[in-house]
Parts: structure tokens; sequence; C-alpha cells
């Protein structure tokens, strides 16, 4: 093929009628680096609220998506055929992100409280899940605290049933043996207290969970009323048995 | 028309009895599709990315499907660096710009400009693998192996072939260098520099996300300091 055809031919590209964007792609280049700038400088500023930090990250790394696909990579004012054949399975990739997210990731629940509200009377969580919400508006436990003290009394030494349950649904962030975990659940032999010392307190938390920590609300999606009381008894019986290289105190020391 | 020509329809001479309409231009040349009228090589590149989509779409959901569901440590937040990553990220982002320099320069005809924007990729990309070697072996060594944890499991496979695809944009970019400076693409051409480039940069939108969701967001949780 001969060099005259380039002009015609839209796979040959036309050197001499081309306009430099030197200039914008600096521009480009300086908007996503302040951008940058911007997502990690805001980890450091006490006063952004964190509840607002992933939102914000977010729209930024889509700004930032879009402006290198858009700009750098022309698919803004390129081919049709182009946008198609990328942004299709682009879409297909956040589907399954997105929906295996939803699936799995604790932190969901929060915002979609927090934000679905903004927008929407009901987010998806309070229709598909109304027990969860339930729980999060203050679910109290079914009995007075001097009750459970009672059970506690009465039970004389045996906690089989708490044992069982606690061994297999809490053992994961737990320990088998209660004594808690690097990043994960406090040691629940030691004599310290996060959410208060009562049994009356370690069933509120069964059921309502603790805000933003591996700690869900277990009750009813895992276990009933009647396996939290006996957990919490389980519980309470650990309690000051110290064992070995159990995790360090949190919370408060009982006196 | 006998068969074998059939078969070499679009890109044999002599098809002029073919009333496509685009007798004028493209014969003989494979780099065209007769039907998209764009580059195939452009083409290629531009569906193999949407399939690289997936491809990192399973990858950063299977991270986040395990996120939180290691039962021993490290965790991310006690190893991940925000001040090295932050580094090494901005020369990511840097190299867009410097290929979209190069991918400028062979359009106006510049090869010697061309070679030297390609170049200053190729080094940003191996500065960047550098740092990711840097961060596996430190991470290694706090304890985080492949086999250790759903955390160590996902992270190393959706990082690692992230940086492997780096590597391999590192020496496309050399081999385009090579090939400009001896004269085998020149300006006219400019489509093939593009080609390479469009992998470039999807390389860099690949880690905008995994920095922004698995690097910052470790660290931009509710409450974040509840979680001890």
């Amino acid at each position: 093929m001969s060099h005259g055809d380039a002009a015609k031919n839209p796979a040959l590209h036309d050197v001499a009628s081309y306009h430099p964007h030197g200039k914008s792609y600096l521009r480009t280049g300086v908007i996503l680096t302040l951008i940058t700038a911007v997502e990690i400088g805001i980890l450091y500023v006490p006063q952004v609220p964190a509840d607002l930090l992933p939102p914000i990250m977010i729209v930024l790394a889509v700004v930032k998506f879009a402006m290198v696909v858009g700009l750098f990579m022309h698919l803004a004012e390129d081919r049709n055929v182009f946008r198609i054949v990328f942004i299709a399975p682009l879409f297909l990739a956040l589907a399954t992100i997105i929906v295996l997210g939803m699936m799995v990731n604790r932190h969901w629940d929060h915002y979609a409280k927090t934000y679905a509200r903004v927008f929407t009377q009901k987010s998806s969580i309070e229709r598909l899940h109304p027990e969860k919400l339930a729980a999060a508006a203050g679910a109290k436990p079914k009995l007075k605290a001097e009750e459970y003290d009672k059970l506690f009394a009465d039970a004389k030494g045996d906690f089989s049933k708490g044992e069982a349950i606690f061994k297999s649904r809490c053992s994961a962030c737990h320990r088998a043996d209660g004594g808690g975990m690097p990043g994960l659940g406090p040691n629940m032999t030691d004599d310290c207290y996060k959410h208060g010392g009562k049994i009356y307190d370690f069933v509120n938390v069964l059921m309502n969970g603790v805000p933003a920590t591996a700690m869900v609300s277990m009750v009813p999606a895992q276990i009933t009323d009647q396996e939290a009381t006996d957990v919490a008894l389980y519980v309470k019986s650990l309690k000051g048995k110290n064992v070995a290289d159990g995790k360090e105190c949190e919370g408060e020391k009982a006196p | 028309m006998s068969a074998e020509a059939a078969l070499d329809h679009g890109h044999a001479e002599g098809h002029d009895d073919h009333a496509d309409g685009h007798d004028d231009h493209g014969h003989g040349d494979l780099v065209e599709n007769n039907y998209m009228k764009v580059p195939n090589i452009k083409l290629a590149i531009w569906t193999f990315l949407g399939s690289e989509c997936m491809f990192f779409g399973s990858l950063i959901a299977t991270y986040f499907f395990y996120h939180e569901k290691s039962i021993t440590g490290p965790l991310p937040q006690e190893i991940f660096s925000i001040e090295i990553t932050s580094i090494s990220t901005f020369i990511l982002l840097m190299s867009s710009w410097t290929m979209a320099m190069a991918v400028d320069a062979i359009k106006q005809g510049k090869t010697g400009r061309t070679v030297n924007f390609l170049l200053a990729t190729a080094v940003c990309g191996t500065v960047f693998v550098s740092f990711q070697v840097y961060e596996f072996w430190h991470f290694y060594h706090m304890g985080l192996a492949l086999q250790t944890s759903l955390f160590g499991s996902t992270f190393y496979t959706m990082t690692g072939f992230h940086g492997a695809h780096v590597s391999v944009g590192v020496i496309w970019l050399l081999i385009m260098a090579i090939m400009v400076k001896k004269g085998y693409i020149t300006g006219e051409k400019a489509y093939s520099i593009e080609s390479g480039g469009l992998y470039w940069h999807f390389v860099d939108i690949v880690w905008i996300i995994i920095f922004t969701f698995v690097y910052l967001l470790e660290f931009a949780k509710p409450l974040s300091d509840a979680v001890k």
C-alpha cells in the first residue's frame, strides 16, 4: 500500500492533520494527582466524619477512572464499538463486585441504613431483613438483670448447652477457650468489660451486636433468645478464669 | 470468485467485483477491519480489556467476599503502609501521563520523542513493580504468606496478577520503543503505539480501583477504632 492512501484509510493515522494534546494531557495528569492527594490527605483530617469517607473515596475513584478511560484512552471521543466491547463487561464486573459485597460485607448494613434513608423511606435491607433493623433499633433482653442472675445460680455450674453454642458460633473470633484473638474478639475469660459485666449486658450484646465491629447481632438471625441466654450464662462462668495467653485487657477492669 | 479468493476476502487484491462500496481504501492491508472501519488491533485490545475487566472484577469481588473473614493475622490494618503505597500509586499515575504523551508524539510523527516517553513509562512501571516486590517481601516477613489466611490468599492473588500485568506492560513498552527506534513503527502506524497505550492505561485504572477500595477504604471504616 502506498502512503498516499493514508488519509483515506481509517486504520492509518494522518500525521499532518493531527492536533497535539500535550497541554490537555498535562492538565489531566495534574488533576489526577490532586484527586489522589485529596483521597490520601482526607484520611488524616479528623474533622471528616468516618461515615463520609467511603462515599467520598468511591466518588473520587470513579472520577479518576472516568478521566483515564475518557481522556487518556480517548473512549469519550472514540468509536461506539470500543465503548460497547469495554463498558458492557465493565458493568458485569461491577455487578459481580456489588452483589458479592452485599452478600457478605457487614458494612453494607451500616451504610444501607445510614444513606438509604436519605434517598428513600425504606432501604433494601429494611425490606429484606426487618428483623435486623428491629435488632438495631434496640431490642431488649427478655428478662430482667436479676432474673438472669437467678438463672445463673440455678444452673449450678452446668453450662454445657451454652458451651456447645459458644464453641461452634463464637470460637472463630473469641477462640475455643474464650481467650480472644488479636484483631478480632476480646478475651472472655479476664475481668475486663467493654459493654457491661452483667449477664443482662451479655444478652444485650448478643441481640444487638456492637456497631462497626465484627460482633454482629446474633438474635434472631443466627441463634434464638433461649440460646443467647445459654451463651450469656456460659460466658459469665468463663469470666475470671484467665486462660493461658489470652488477649490483653480491653475495656474497663471490674473492681 | 474461487473459494480460495473468498477466504482471502478483505485482504486480497482483485475482489473489485464485490460492490462493497469502499474499494478505494484499505484493500490489501490486514490492519483494517473492513466491516467496522476500525483498526483490528484496537478493536482486539478493547475487547481484551473488556474481558480483563471481568478478570480483575472477579479477583476484587473475591477479595471483598473474604474480607474480615480471616481467623489469623496479620490483618490489613496492621501491615498496610499508606505512605509507601501512595508513592507507588503516584508513580503509576504519572506513567499514564507519559504514555499519553508517547501516543501524542507518535501521532505527530516525532519518533525520537516517542521513544523517550515510552522509556519513561517503562521506568515508572519498573519502579512500581519494585515497590510491589518490596511490599510483598515486607508482608511476608510480617507473617503474611499466600497460605496464611483468606486475606493473604485473596490479597496476593489480586495484587500479584496486577503486578504481572504491569510487568508484561513494561516488556511491551520496551518492544515498542525498539520498534519505533528501528523505524518499524512510524507516525502513520500510530494505532500500534495507541493500542499498547490502551493496555497500559487499563493497568493504571485497575490500580486506581485497588488502591482506593483495598488500601484506602481499609482505613476509612466507620468507627474503625472499634475494631481492635
